[in-house]
């Protein structure tokens, strides 16, 4: 199997889980901080590192589909840098540098905890 | 069903993309940050920015049009797993300076992008949003 085709259908997943998420998340979320957006990025984050933990006992083709295909195309940065730069055009420094701040920091921990899990297990 | 099916293909492309550019930039770093992954990141911040300026003030793009190019392209072609996975390894093997640089980095050389994208497609419109309304 070409590789891009896995590539190509974890993207396709996971663009579209985002996109629900999402939604589900806006739907009872009505705060100033983009809640969706972490909560889509931490998880993904946290799925990567049980992947790249794992990395040696799962073949290419699954690391390629869910790894780079599915969780690259689940989490997404230009949305967080859209919301980033929409709340510091209305002003609203300190929720955007803490949407950041918050962002990176616990996507690190959510990262490194997958990975931890991943290769203690 | 229109929406779901333009976020699938955008999401398809954008990962594809991503992917390539993966592949053409492979192993290059730049005192040791991972070119491929800022590059689409930075690329995708301008695009996006740009893209929804544009989508919202001048082009008539039906709603489903936006999704997929948004939502679904530039969303799946920017990443922030593997950006964190990268940092985390930078972290693991003690180049602290490194990833708190490439942190940074990302973060400022992102929003500088977003606000030009933003910039750029107020300018070539000649009314904004606010105008408009």
């Amino acid at each position: 199997m070409k590789m891009w085709l896995l590539v190509a259908i974890g993207g396709a997943l996971g663009a579209l889980s985002r996109y629900w998420l999402g939604k589900w998340v806006n739907r009872w979320w009505q705060g100033d901080l983009p809640l969706g957006t972490m909560v889509i990025n931490l998880s993904g984050s946290f799925a990567l590192g049980l992947v790249l933990g794992y990395k040696n006992y799962l073949p290419l083709t699954v690391v390629l589909a869910f790894g780079t295909g599915f969780l690259g195309s689940f989490t997404t940065y230009s949305t967080l840098n859209y919301e980033f730069i929409s709340l510091l055009k209305q002003g609203k420094y300190s929720i955007a540098f803490s949407y950041i701040f918050l962002s990176f920091s616990f996507g690190l921990i959510c990262g490194f905890a997958g990975l931890y899990l991943a290769m203690n297990l | 069903m229109k929406d779901l099916l333009a976020i699938a293909l955008g999401g398809l492309l954008g990962a594809v993309a991503r992917y390539s550019v993966n592949q053409l930039a492979q192993g290059f770093s730049i005192i040791g940050i991972p070119t491929a992954t800022l590059i689409v990141n930075l690329l995708g911040s301008f695009g996006l920015a740009f893209f929804l300026q544009k989508s919202l003030t001048s082009w008539g793009l039906a709603a489903h049009w936006r999704l997929g190019i948004a939502t679904g392209f530039f969303g799946a072609f920017t990443t922030f797993s593997t950006f964190m996975l990268e940092n985390v390894a930078l972290l693991l093997k003690h180049n602290y300076l490194t990833a708190f640089s490439y942190l940074l980095m990302t973060a400022f050389l992102a929003a500088a992008a977003g606000f030009l994208g933003w910039f750029i497609a107020e300018t070539t419109t000649g009314q904004t949003l606010r105008e408009k309304e």
